[in-house]
């Protein structure tokens, strides 16, 4: 049941952050957003005897200022820890969820909108699949499936983090997928970019 | 409201079944593949960005509509009417006027009344909002939903147009403000006579020429290319003339084979190739049509399961004889993309992977015998994993789906025996369908009937009725009660012990069916609008009582 207790933990573990430019001045630009690299999540301990985890990265925009010195304008990327024990493949927990979708342009600096929208799925053999520790305001249309859509206006970059999700199963879970999209916002006219990671287990 | 309709059972139509498969062909001509959920509205597997964008670049190089069919389109595009396909990634806004814009490109009638229904709900005083949870109204979404109701005639609501118009009369053009002077004109373009003379003509015109000059000073990039093709939209709706864009100005943004791709992105944009094509950017060309449906162009996580789909979707077809229809581009999709995929991918070695070749495998049997020789040449089957600990019964099913469909040598099936007999003997109490499966599959290949008698046994434990099963419990005491029941455990317990009853309509009294679609769980019925192609093949070969084809479909 989610008590109000729960609604409160589940806010105060999660955290979503909307960086709009004025704000992160300070914490992020649009130069060090287009320079970042992989992080130090690739370092991270695994045990290939034990676990089934993998580090989901979703870097299509990793080369942002593409042949031809054009400037790159729109990114979306982000990471997650996916944890699935080897013998407990009924259970995957997508863990340090962070994204970003950011609009890298400078005519106009700001979207007007920056929607910006994380998915997370799983496949499973066989049987129903059941979602915990999900964010607030995230749907799930369908089986294994989790959305999670927010907006936020005159700004170049939305960033969500979350702590942990959960799918679990009473079979196996397969694949497991992470996309971040990014639909940015100028006057009557939208684009969408995506990135997606995945990983068999 | 819905309905209670545990004891309707699907009733299916080849017609229906024919449609189906139709909407879900996914091809560029040469290769094809299917995709699941072509009549979904809640979680369709195409793409509404790209569909609607392919389309304008098709209807602007004389390609017509590409073969969409007005009634497949309408079969999935409702939910983005009613603002909620969150699955787009565009928000209410956005997410209606693709929609209504993509049926009115293919000839489909739109429903006004709901769309009606979803701009009220997105209105704000005189402004629309991008969505209900949206602070506030925005003249980016006001001039959308403008151009929608004039597009389907509906009314423009007076204090819109009296708001737009005194906005107009009191902007002036910023860079900063650029979009909204933009979408301004956009939404005075769109009315027309409506504005009544509210805002006069040099008014307007002088909002255009600074918009266009302080465009002509900005950076070209995606946005740019979007914002000067509303201006110039507009501007002819408005009768001003402005100076066309240099064609050189944008170049720097067409990739050398013609089109424009968004940083990052593995395919072109075909929004901001139609705008560059519109302003008429220097090299820009019409892309080639990529692969897409009668209903759609596909999104990629549709793209991401089309193996399985595929595999589902040819035992679905021969229920109707339509295989041959598919079965030579299927062919060239797995020759071509599928198995160099898989080869490239066979390692590490888990159960996706192993379900992925599995898949393959039963694909290629269905299309016939040299590819499914070609596919075992290139992905032979792996040695059957030594375990039979709990979660390792769906790797044992897998290792022993490849080997039944590879042609393996004497010792390979000497060593598999042996394998097998080990995880016989070392199985726990708990009883589980997905054992019960893998030692069916090994009677099968060792035409051993103990390892049959052990199945039956097994799966007599979760039978909760003739044809209806659980999928596992927890505990050896009592039987398995109706709340219990799994579509999947009902199917493989259903082709190991072949009960003479009617077990679609068991299943559908145990609520894992209504009239049009089965579900894993009776929950799950609850939430799903549509059923994957693999339980669709179950279900139509079910209906014949063909119970020893009905497992494995696809995974």
């Amino acid at each position: 049941m989610d008590t109000a207790y729960n609604r409160v933990k589940k806010l105060m573990r999660g955290k979503l952050l909307v960086w709009a430019k004025e704000v992160s001045a300070g914490v992020m630009t649009k130069s060090a957003l287009s320079e970042q690299g992989s992080s130090d999540a690739a370092n991270a301990p695994m045990n290939p005897q034990l676990d089934n985890n993998h580090w989901l990265h979703l870097r299509e925009s990793s080369s942002i200022t593409p042949p031809g010195g054009r400037t790159g304008e729109i990114t979306a990327n982000g990471e997650s820890y996916l944890q699935v024990r080897f013998f407990q493949r009924n259970r995957a927990t997508f863990t340090k969820n962070s994204s970003r979708v950011a609009w890298l342009g400078d005519s106009p600096f700001n979207a007007d909108k920056v929607i910006h929208t994380d998915n997370w799925r799983v496949d499973a053999f066989p049987g129903a699949i059941t979602i915990s520790n999900a964010p607030d305001g995230s749907i799930s249309e369908q089986p294994g499936d989790l959305q999670w859509q927010t907006e936020v206006e005159n700004s170049w970059i939305s960033q969500h983090s979350w702590d942990e999700v959960t799918f679990t199963t009473s079979a196996v879970l397969y694949r497991s997928r992470f996309n971040v999209t990014g639909a940015f916002q100028f006057g009557s006219s939208f684009f969408v970019v995506t990135a997606r990671d995945s990983a068999s287990t | 409201m819905r309905t209670e309709r545990t004891h309707a059972w699907p009733t299916i139509s080849a017609a229906e079944v024919r449609t189906l498969l139709l909407d879900s062909w996914v091809t560029d001509g040469r290769r094809g593949f299917f995709v699941d959920g072509a009549h979904s509205t809640a979680n369709p597997p195409f793409s509404l960005y790209d569909t609607l964008w392919q389309l304008r670049l098709c209807q602007r190089c004389g390609q017509g509509t590409a073969g969409l069919s007005p009634a497949s389109v309408q079969a999935w595009i409702g939910g983005a009417l009613d603002g909620r396909m969150d699955s787009s990634g565009l928000p209410a806004i956005a997410q209606v006027e693709y929609a209504a814009q993509t049926l009115d490109l293919v000839g489909a009638p739109v429903d006004r009344q709901r769309v009606a229904r979803t701009l009220d709900r997105l209105r704000r005083g005189g402004g629309y909002c991008t969505s209900v949870s949206a602070a506030q109204p925005d003249w980016g979404s006001t001039a959308l939903a403008v151009r929608i109701q004039v597009q389907l005639g509906l009314p423009v609501p007076s204090q819109v147009v009296a708001d737009a118009a005194q906005s107009l009369n009191s902007h002036a053009v910023a860079p900063a403000s650029l979009a909204q002077v933009i979408s301004l004109l956009q939404i005075a373009g769109e009315l027309g006579t409506q504005l009544g003379g509210a805002v006069p003509a040099q008014t307007l015109a002088g909002l255009v020429h600074a918009a266009d000059r302080t465009l002509s000073g900005a950076r070209v990039d995606a946005a740019w290319l979007a914002l000067n093709a509303s201006l110039r939209r507009a501007a002819a709706q408005l009768a001003v003339t402005i100076a066309p864009v240099s064609p050189g100005s944008c170049t720097q943004l067409v990739d050398r084979d013609g089109s424009v791709t968004l940083p990052g992105q593995p395919a072109p944009d075909p929004q901001a190739t139609f705008y560059s094509l519109e302003l008429g950017c220097r090299g820009v060309r019409t892309p080639p049509l990529s692969a897409h449906s009668r209903a759609g162009w596909p999104n990629h996580n549709a793209v991401a399961g089309s193996v399985g789909a595929s595999a589902a979707a040819m035992r679905v077809a021969r229920e109707v004889r339509l295989d041959c229809l598919f079965a030579n581009a299927l062919q060239h999709q797995t020759r071509e993309v599928w198995l160099p995929a898989m080869q490239h991918e066979a390692s590490p070695r888990t159960v996706g992977t192993q379900i992925d070749q599995v898949n393959l495998r039963i694909l290629a049997a269905l299309i016939g015998e040299h590819l499914a020789r070609d596919v075992d040449n290139a992905l032979p089957a792996p040695a059957i994993s030594e375990s039979g600990e709990g979660t390792n019964d769906v790797a044992m099913l897998l290792d022993l789906i490849n080997l039944a469909q590879s042609s393996p040598s004497p010792q390979r099936l000497t060593d598999a025996k042996a394998i097998v007999t080990a995880a016989v003997e070392g199985r726990g109490a708990l009883p589980s369908l997905v054992c019960a499966a893998w030692l069916e599959v090994a009677s099968q290949i060792f035409s051993d009937p103990n390892l049959h008698e052990r199945a039956v046994a097994e799966a007599r434990h979760l039978r909760i009725a003739p044809g209806l099963y659980a999928a596992s419990r927890s505990t050896t005491a009592g039987a398995p009660d109706a709340s219990e029941a799994s579509l999947t455990a009902s199917t493989i317990g259903t082709w190991i012990e072949r009960p003479t009853t009617d077990v679609v309509r068991r299943w559908a009294e145990a609520g894992l069916c209504t009239e049009d679609r089965c579900a894993e769980t009776a929950k799950d019925l609850e939430r799903l609008d549509s059923m994957p192609m693999a339980t669709l093949a179950t279900v139509l070969a079910s209906q014949r009582r063909a119970y020893g084809e009905i497992f494995p479909i696809a995974f």
